[in-house]
């Protein structure tokens, strides 16, 4: 039998990481409330292990897959929230109450959010090999492990990631944007 | 050659990632995305998902998601000997997340206490338990939840739904007992359960004595 406390020290360390990923990776008008995310996740997560998983060991990875998968939905839950928000004006033509958005200064997340355009179609336009090493790479991994997630070796893949920016770069200033 | 990484990745990053966050991209399969950062998946397969992530900003998102969430069995030494909860009763397991959400709360008035010079005590052992019976029904027609007393204490009780939404909140009770109307316990089913949990405050420096979180069954 599970010691209560060593399961409780256990739903509050997978707790912790929910909202240290909530605070790392979401925008702030998510992120501003990653403690309410983690809660809602966590709560989801104890009813379906307790629904549907029997007496079988609870995996770290089986834990986290659901965690994730929790998160993701909580953090979609309040995506549709809010644009139902945004879209739900008053007879006045005032807009319904939402949480406020990220941006601090919003011409700087347009530029952003054009910026991410572009990147996106340079990417798209690229050799398969570059892209997928490069987006790996934008998406925070080391040379080695997307070299490892890709099958390729490390000096390869560096290769790529290397060739890739230099690619994404020109396109970038193709059209018009100073990477 | 030289490393790929320049002062511009970042920006870059940060550009990409500000995509995730619009919602015209499609929903992705999340348990798909975690196994094949985390777990089993040829190498084929990852490269076509890694193209699903620029097609789709929305699963990007996830991606990155997911890579803070690394599974570690060593740091859950106890996973492959935990079992699973079907043993015990759902109630348990939201108890804990309930005590979590309400630890959270608790804390957060502590803080907002004014600061007191530090009181060296023996230690505390009052403590408030439940004066409901075990697996007995809570009556609606009168729902009265009762804890054991402390003296002189005044007491704050929530009450939440299995889901963490609450339903009632008083402060400043003196007695150890609070009664339920038959309207806040109107949305529960019968044979549902409420969570409640009480803080006992006394005046001077004592410091406030927070209950288990108990469950209890609605008639």
């Amino acid at each position: 039998m599970q010691d209560p406390s060593s399961a409780e020290a256990r739903w509050t360390s997978l707790r912790t990481a929910l909202v240290r990923a909530v605070r790392r990776q979401c925008p702030s008008w998510l992120s501003d409330h990653a403690e309410d995310l983690a809660q809602a996740a966590l709560v989801k997560i104890m009813s379906g292990v307790h629904a549907g998983e029997g007496n079988r060991p609870l995996t770290s990875f089986y834990l986290y897959r659901v965690a994730h998968s929790a998160l993701v939905d909580e953090i979609r839950r309040r995506q549709r929230r809010r644009e139902v928000a945004l879209e739900d004006e008053g007879p006045d033509g005032e807009r319904g109450r939402v949480e406020p958005h990220a941006a601090a200064n919003p011409e700087q997340d347009a530029s952003l959010r054009e910026l991410g355009a572009a990147v996106r179609a340079c990417l798209l336009a690229m050799g398969a090999d570059r892209r997928q090493a490069v987006m790996l790479h934008l998406q925070g991994h080391s040379v080695p492990e997307a070299g490892r997630l890709l099958g390729w070796s490390a000096k390869r893949t560096e290769n790529l990631v290397y060739r890739g920016l230099g690619d994404l770069r020109r396109c970038l200033t193709s059209k018009g944007h100073t990477p | 050659m030289s490393t790929p990484e320049q002062p511009d990745v970042e920006r870059l990053r940060a550009a990409l990632a500000s995509l995730g966050d619009d919602a015209q991209w499609p929903d992705a399969d999340a348990e798909r995305l975690f196994s094949a950062l985390h777990g089993e998946m040829s190498a084929e397969e990852r490269r076509a998902l890694v193209d699903e992530l620029i097609r789709n900003p929305r699963a990007a998102a996830m991606w990155r998601l997911a890579r803070e969430l690394p599974p570690d069995d060593a740091e859950m030494a106890g996973a492959a000997g935990v079992e699973a909860p079907r043993r015990q009763a759902p109630w348990v397991w939201l108890s804990m997340a309930a005590t979590l959400f309400l630890a959270v709360g608790t804390i957060w008035q502590i803080a907002d206490q004014p600061r007191e010079a530090p009181v060296y005590r023996s230690g505390d052992t009052r403590h408030i338990e439940s004066l409901l019976h075990d697996g007995d029904r809570l009556p609606r027609s009168a729902a009265i939840l009762r804890w054991s007393a402390i003296d002189g204490a005044r007491y704050r009780v929530r009450v939440l739904t299995p889901d963490l939404q609450v339903l009632d909140e008083s402060a400043n009770l003196d007695t150890a007992m609070y009664r339920l109307s038959p309207e806040t316990l109107a949305g529960i089913p019968p044979g549902g359960r409420l969570l409640w949990q009480v803080e006992a405050r006394t005046t001077g420096a004592a410091p406030i004595v927070v209950s288990p979180t108990f469950s209890t069954m609605l008639e």
